[in-house]
């Protein structure tokens, strides 16, 4: 039976219908075909800027390796913000396996509380992987060799949320 | 496999578009992809107060918001604009780009009142079908005392109005999702 609420259900104006036409703008295939070529322009602006900010990671995996509390924390936090931002955008220029990294990256420091040195070593497992894809300039799903990297950073993940000594392991 | 929707060559040209992700490049991609869509009308900025302050000023048909930014998130930018004084811009249309699409994430960016959940990385294709289903399939807006924001059932459009058990069936939804979930 239905309760008596007070819901408001209506069509406001619908501001982007009243100034679109149809039949007379560009098909879905033209619109492709001009981002495909939107991005071949903007690649080397974007190499420039995922270099950048590999550096940056790489620094701040540095600083978290040799800080505690607060400062650790702060570097944690701007490794993921930096990884986030690495695997939103890699996939657009095709570098799929930086996205990937990237991902597992960010569930890792959001699925764990605490790092200590074997976290943090697997964080810097994800940077150099990362390097080394966009250094090689592998783009796609990658090859052989990068399949084993991939399973290589899973494993060590993995160990990583098995780990006994991990600095959030309850001591009972 | 199901068919792609197939759309009309909408001409775009005069929809206007406010952009806001705090990182350059996506921001410089983004606008590029509503550019390659004949989308002139593009303020984009990586700064979420600038996006507020050309929200007001240029009441656009749509903002794209990225979710995770560092001073003022896509969640804020949502509310400023659906508790706005300013009907038109309360009922602006907002895309939302997320790196995170759990279940979670996508159940709090829908109670705050967007339209969508995209994930990044962004597709073309899905930008592109998302602005073709605001022309084509508007939501309807729901107010109640918790909520104010595009209605957030599933479209229906096998089912006729004029069937009574439908009408209450659609009413029950309202109570559950609205109501029951809040």
């Amino acid at each position: 039976m239905s309760k008596t609420h007070a819901v408001r259900r209506y069509a406001p104006r619908n501001r982007i219908a009243d100034c679109t036409s149809r039949d007379d703008g560009l098909d879905l295939e033209t619109i492709l075909a001009r981002v495909k070529a939107g991005i071949e322009e903007l690649q080397q602006e974007y190499l420039g800027e995922a270099h950048d900010e590999l550096a940056e990671l790489s620094a701040s995996v540095a600083l978290a390796q040799t800080t505690a509390g607060a400062e650790q924390s702060k570097a944690i936090d701007r490794i993921f913000r930096i990884s986030h931002d690495l695997r939103g955008v890699a996939g657009s220029f095709g570098y799929l396996l930086v996205t990937r990294i990237g991902s597992s990256l960010c569930h890792m420091i959001e699925n764990s509380g605490a790092y200590g040195p074997l976290e943090l070593a697997v964080m810097d497992l994800h940077v150099g992987a990362m390097k080394v894809i966009m250094s090689n300039r592998i783009t796609g799903d990658g090859n052989s060799k990068t399949c084993a990297l991939i399973s290589g950073i899973d494993a060590a993940v993995r160990k990583c949320s098995e780990n006994p000594d991990h600095p959030s392991a309850d001591p009972a | 496999m199901p068919m792609e929707p197939q759309h009309p060559a909408y001409n775009l040209s005069h929809v206007e578009v406010v952009v806001v992700d705090d990182c350059p490049i996506m921001v410089k991609l983004l606008g590029m992809i509503l550019n390659s869509m004949d989308i002139k009308k593009l303020h984009c900025t990586t700064d979420p107060e600038r996006a507020l302050e050309d929200i007001s000023k240029y009441r656009p048909h749509l903002v794209i918001t990225d979710l995770l930014m560092n001073t003022i998130d896509g969640m804020a930018i949502t509310k400023a604009i659906r508790f706005s004084p300013d009907e038109e811009i309360r009922h602006t249309p907002i895309f939302v780009l997320s790196g995170f699409t759990d279940k979670e994430c996508v159940l709090q960016a829908r109670d705050a009142g967007v339209n969508e959940v995209l994930a990044k990385p962004v597709s073309t294709k899905t930008i592109y079908r998302r602005i073709c289903n605001l022309i084509e399939r508007p939501p309807n807006f729901i107010e109640t005392d918790s909520y104010f924001g595009p209605d957030r059932h599933l479209p229906r459009p096998s089912l006729s109005d004029s069937d009574a058990r439908i009408k209450q069936a659609v009413e029950e939804d309202i109570d559950r999702i609205y109501f029951d979930a809040n």
